[in-house]
Order: structure tokens, then C-alpha cells, then sequence
């Protein structure tokens, strides 16, 4: 097939798919978003699977209150469930005491700002947190004194609270948004950089903070107590709701395992991170596949659109096939026409799907951060992209020999008759 | 000769319900002769022409072009003589609605071996339409498109042209001027002319005029 020949055929392919510019662009549009939505899932289940495993920010294991390791890990590492009970301070000091521990560090929380969680935490927290990198503190940020009510927020914080720097802002009571609101004012020293992480959507205050709040009780053995501004609360008194923990190995997290969760009942020890949040994820594997599913289904409705536009056109251009026989066309040229239209129709659906899974995943990922702090934006390329590529094209190609095998078949003399 | 027949059969279906619908002992055209065959519709006119043209085998017989018996050809090789030797005109005039006038004449060179895209300027203004060359030809009157039909049958410099009905849509002032149209530009291009008509109008424009019904032994309905 030469170039005049190619020419031809693109000029008919172009003016008649001018004759059928709106049921043309529906089908494209209809296996565009199937093909995006397919893309979506499989980049967005790609990105989120990564995202939720950086999402430890370095620390490996938690300890909570008793309950399902991954309780304690949605609540103490992505900060999407309050705490259920808190931990006598003393489970932190053994904690960072133990050689088997690496890091330990205390968070506690139960209060939130317009839905954000406050955590306390102790400010070694900046220093060792971020994986791969430290987590870093915007301009003219600094970290709380821990003994003054001074907060650090998280970017996706600032950015759905309003805050910043040089801000006052009273917590309310509760991890909901609307409880009562404390009398304790705080003031914002510090902005995070984004981190990626949930992080990202927490307000950090000193853990004094959390513990001397107006209105917290602090539960001892001789009943609640309120401390007393002017002194220290006794470690006895003290209270954490979980403890960061980045163990020294493998060996000491499988001992340390058979000490808290086999051997003992007093809290939950969550470790690997990494493999809890795995099976989260392995658990919701079935609704990536659902979801690939019904995508590939509305692949599958636009192209078989697509074939009934083609095949109905060939029907509707049996003159102009008869003028192509009769100036000389072979009857490879009658099966190019379907074959290109279908090859070029399925070429921009796979453009419009690639187009469209962009917009998806800048919707799915902007949700997602404000919903978790997790970051799905990014990620490099897909090989899934070169199947696309490849396929939409190719499939569009192949309805279009189908839909035009009739076409072929006919005699140029039965195209005359037919077209008369 | 140009065209040669010889004892050409053409039957459609098979016993007891065979129906033959070209039966012609012998049929010539000589290069650059013009010839007209009238006769009423349906009585295999249009099927001749098809097998001249090499869109149809015949059942029984030959047809020699420049010496060559085409029904033997492969489909690809008759294909190639239709794009370089033959041009074809039909009833209706089958032009493309939906490309210009120019696209429509420059359609038969895309195939032709040795195409001269020069000739189509040539042609849309010798036959008076190189003002309509952009416009879409529904725009144009049944005698414009027809002139297209003529222009698109020429442009391969073809050395016979095959006209099926082409004056179906016309009146017949029209018709006539549309048949001395035709017989003059064939004859400038030096192309035997062969027109297959039910409208008698062709008698008093072609000199050599045949009579259908004579020619043809079979009697069956086309």
C-alpha cells in the first residue's frame, strides 16, 4: 500500500468520521474512561501500596492498649482511629529502656482542631522521624518548647485548618470535629514541610500538653486526677496512648512479639508495620479486582460501540466501497478502511484514557491526602501505559476487521447493486 | 481491437432455476470508437459492461483486451487494468457526498500506476467545473456531478471508457448535451467509448449506434 494510497484512505476516514462526529465521540469516550479507570486502579492501587508502606515514617512497631495489632497500628501510625485506652508511662520507660528498642517514642492523643487529631509528642519525635528522609520544618518554623502550649501542624493540616504561623487555636475535646472545645490556648510555631506521610494531618503539641489539658483527668490507682499546673506530674501519674517503636532487629521484634502479645496481656505489641499494613491492603485486594473488573467491562461496551458505528457505516458506504473497486481499489484496500478507522478510533480512546486517568488520580490523590496526609501523587512510569498503548489501537483495529469481513466478501459488482 | 467478445455466456443460479442473462456470439470495438447499445432496463446491459470491465467472469466465452483475455486475470491483475486502462462511469454517477469535486476526480489516481495529477485541472476545466474544484458535490446539479463522473472516468487517461446509464437523472435537452459531453472528451483523449443507455436520445448523438435486444440471445431478466 503506497503513501497516495494511505492519503485516500485517511481522507475518507476523516470526512466520514465528520458525518458521525457525536456517536464517534461517545464510543471513544465511553472505552477512554474505561481505559482510565483501569489505568486509575492499577496506579492508584500501585501508589497507595507504596505510600502505605512509607508510611511508618521509620518506626517499625507500636505499642497500644490491648487490641488487634492493626487497631494499633490505624491509630498510633495513620492516625485514622482514636486510641482505645491509654498506657501507664511505665510501658514507655521500658520501652525506651529495652536494648532490643532502638527508638521509642510516646505519642498521646484523644483531641482534635475542625477534625485534625493533636498529638503530644516528645520533640526527639522531628529528629528521628522520615524515611527516607527527616521530616523538616518549613521556614521560619521552629519545634515547641514542650513546656509552653505551642504546636507544630502538618502541612495538610495548615492547609484544611487554615493555620499558621503565629496562629492561636483552642482543641477541642474528642477526635471528632464539634466537640467542646478546651480553654487552653495554643499557639503555632511551626509548619511541616509536606512528608507524604500522616503526619501530614496531625497537630503536633508537647505531650504535657495533652496531659495537662483543662478538662483531662489522668487515671491513677487512687482514682482521676487533674494535675496541678504548678507541678510535676509524678510518673505514676503519667500517661501515654501509644509508643512509636523502631526495634534493633528482626530477633528482638520476634522476642519482644512472644513477651507482649503471647506471653503477656497488658498491651499490644504491633509489629512488622509493614506486613500489617500489607494484609490491609491484601484484604482489600478484592475491590481493586472488582473495580479492574467493571472497568474493563466499560472498555468493553465503548469498543463494542465503536464496532457498531464501523460496521454500520461500511453498510451506509457500500456506494463509495463500489467507487474504490471500480477506479482500480483491491479488495485489501475495502478491509483497510474498517481496519484503519477502528486502529485510529482505538488509538484515541487510549489517549483520551490516558489523558482522563490523569485527571483521576490528581481527584483520588488530592481525597486521599486530605482524608490521611497520604501522598499517591507522583509515581514513575507504568508498564501498564506501553499495554495501553499498544492495546487500545490494536483492539480498535481488530473490531474494525471484523466489522468489515462482510465488506470484504462482497464483489464489486454486488457493491454496485447494493449501492444502486 | 480493443475489445473483443467471443461467445460470451453469463447465467446466474444453477439447474433447474439457471438464468442466463448475457448471451453475445461476438461483440468488437476498435480503439477510439464510439459506440452506443441501447435497449430497455433490466435486460443484462449493465452486467456486459461489468464483464468488460473485468467485476464479473463469465460463465462461458472470452473477453480480449488489447489481446489479452481478462477473465483469466487474477482478481488483483484486473483490479490494476480497471485502475490504468479502464474508466467507468455509472448510473447515479457514485460519487463520494461527502468529498469535494477535486477529491472526488483525484480518487481514480490513487490506485493508478503512473498517475499525472496534472490532469485533473486539466479535465475540471475542459469540462467546465474547475470553479467547483473545493465545493462538496451535493452542492452541485445532477449535469455538474455527472461532468465529475466523467472527469473521475478520464483522469487515468484511460484507453476505454465504460458509461453505465449516464444520463438516468436527466432530461432529455440534458441528456443529449450530456452524451456529446461524453462522446467529445473521449474522443480528445483518444478513448474508445462505450455507453450501455435505455435512453433513445443516444441515437441521435452517436453515429454508431447497437441495438441491445439484437446483440443479446438471452432473454432473461438481469
Amino acid at each position: 500500500m503506497n503513501a497516495r494510497v494511505l492519503k485516500t484512505l485517511f481522507l475518507l476516514l476523516v470526512r466520514d468520521a465528520g458525518r458521525r462526529k457525536l456517536p464517534l465521540a461517545i464510543a471513544i469516550l465511553a472505552a477512554g474512561l474505561g481505559g482510565a479507570l483501569v489505568l486509575s486502579t492499577i496506579a492508584a492501587g500501585a501508589r497507595a501500596r507504596s505510600a502505605f508502606n512509607a508510611a511508618g515514617a521509620g518506626f517499625d512497631a507500636v505499642l497500644a492498649a490491648r487490641s488487634s495489632p492493626l487497631q494499633c497500628v490505624l491509630s498510633g501510625i495513620f492516625h485514622l482511629e482514636p486510641f482505645i485506652a491509654n498506657l501507664p508511662w511505665d510501658f514507655y520507660v521500658r520501652m525506651a529502656d529495652d536494648p532490643r528498642i532502638e527508638v521509642a517514642i510516646p505519642i498521646a492523643g484523644g483531641d482534635s482542631y475542625e477534625g485534625i487529631p493533636i498529638l503530644g509528642t516528645d520533640a526527639a519525635l522531628f529528629e528521628v522521624a522520615g524515611e527516607p528522609e527527616r521530616w523538616r520544618l518549613s521556614r521560619n518554623s521552629r519545634l515547641f518548647d514542650p513546656l509552653r502550649r505551642e504546636a507544630v501542624i502538618g502541612s495538610v493540616a495548615a492547609a484544611e485548618t487554615g493555620l499558621n504561623l503565629g496562629d492561636h487555636f483552642h482543641p477541642a475535646h474528642g477526635p471528632e470535629e464539634g466537640g467542646e472545645e478546651h480553654d487552653d490556648e495554643y499557639l503555632v510555631v511551626g509548619v511541616m514541610e509536606p512528608t507524604g506521610s500522616p503526619a501530614d494531618r496531625v497537630i503536633w503539641i508537647p505531650l504535657e500538653g495533652v496531659l495537662r489539658m483543662s478538662g483531662h483527668m489522668l487515671q491513677s490507682p487512687d482514682g482521676a486526677y487533674a494535675p496541678d499546673p504548678d507541678e510535676e506530674i509524678p510518673d505514676d501519674m503519667m500517661q501515654v496512648s501509644a509508643v512509636l517503636l523502631r526495634v534493633r532487629d528482626t530477633s528482638s521484634g520476634f522476642s519482644l512479639d512472644q513477651e507482649w502479645n503471647r506471653d503477656g496481656r497488658d498491651a499490644t505489641f504491633a509489629w512488622p508495620v509493614t506486613r500489617l499494613v500489607a494484609s490491609v491492603v491484601q484484604r482489600l485486594g478484592w475491590v481493586e479486582a472488582v473495580l479492574r473488573a467493571l472497568s474493563w467491562f466499560t472498555v468493553l461496551a465503548g469498543f463494542g460501540f465503536l464496532f457498531a458505528i464501523v460496521h454500520h457505516s461500511l453498510r451506509e458506504r457500500r456506494g463509495e466501497l463500489a467507487t474504490l473497486r471500480t477506479v482500480g481499489a483491491p479488495r485489501s484496500v475495502v478491509i483497510s478502511i474498517p481496519f484503519l478507522e477502528g486502529a485510529v478510533f482505538g488509538a484515541l480512546a487510549g489517549l483520551v484514557a490516558y489523558a482522563l486517568h490523569h485527571v483521576i488520580l490528581v481527584i483520588v490523590a488530592r481525597y486521599v491526602r486530605s482524608e490521611t496526609g497520604l501522598d499517591l501523587s507522583g509515581g514513575g512510569f507504568d508498564p501498564t501505559y506501553v499495554t495501553v498503548a499498544a492495546l487500545f489501537p490494536l483492539c480498535g483495529g481488530l473490531i474494525g476487521l471484523l466489522a468489515g469481513l462482510g465488506a470484504y466478501r462482497w464483489q464489486p459488482t454486488e457493491l454496485l447493486r447494493r449501492s444502486g | 481491437m480493443l475489445i473483443e467478445v467471443l461467445d460470451l455466456e453469463v447465467a446466474f443460479g444453477s439447474n433447474p432455476e439457471r438464468r442466463v442473462v448475457v448471451d453475445l456470439p461476438r461483440f468488437t470495438l476498435a480503439p477510439g470508437e464510439a459506440v452506443a447499445i441501447t435497449g430497455p432496463s433490466g435486460t443484462g446491459k449493465s452486467t456486459f459492461l461489468h464483464l468488460l470491465s473485468g467485476m464479473l467472469r463469465p460463465t462461458r466465452g472470452q473477453v480480449l483486451f488489447m489481446g489479452q483475455q481478462i477473465d483469466t486475470l487474477s482478481e488483483r491483475e484486473r483490479d490494476r487494468l480497471r485502475a490504468s486502462k479502464i474508466g467507468l462511469i455509472h448510473q447515479g454517477s457514485l460519487l463520494l457526498r461527502h468529498l469535494t469535486v477535486r477529491e472526488n476526480v483525484e480518487l481514480a489516481l490513487a490506485f493508478h500506476p503512473e498517475p499525472r495529477p496534472e490532469r485533473v485541472g486539466l479535465l475540471l476545466r475542459r469540462l467546465g467545473i474547475d470553479a467547483r474544484g473545493r465545493q462538496k458535490v451535493d452542492t452541485l446539479s445532477f449535469g455538474e456531478r455527472q461532468r465529475v463522473a466523467i472527469a473521475r472516468a478520464l483522469v487515468g487517461a484511460p484507453s476505454l471508457v465504460l458509461a453505465d446509464e449516464p444520463t438516468a437523472s436527466l432530461d432529455a435537452e440534458n441528456a443529449r448535451a450530456a452524451f456529446h459531453l461524453l462522446l467529445e472528451v473521449a474522443r480528445e483523449e483518444n478513448a474508445a467509448l462505450l455507453a450501455v443507455t435505455h435512453d433513445l436520445t443516444a441515437r441521435e448523438v452517436f453515429a454508431d449506434t447497437r441495438d441491445w435486444l439484437t446483440l443479446n440471445r438471452a432473454r432473461g431478466d438481469a
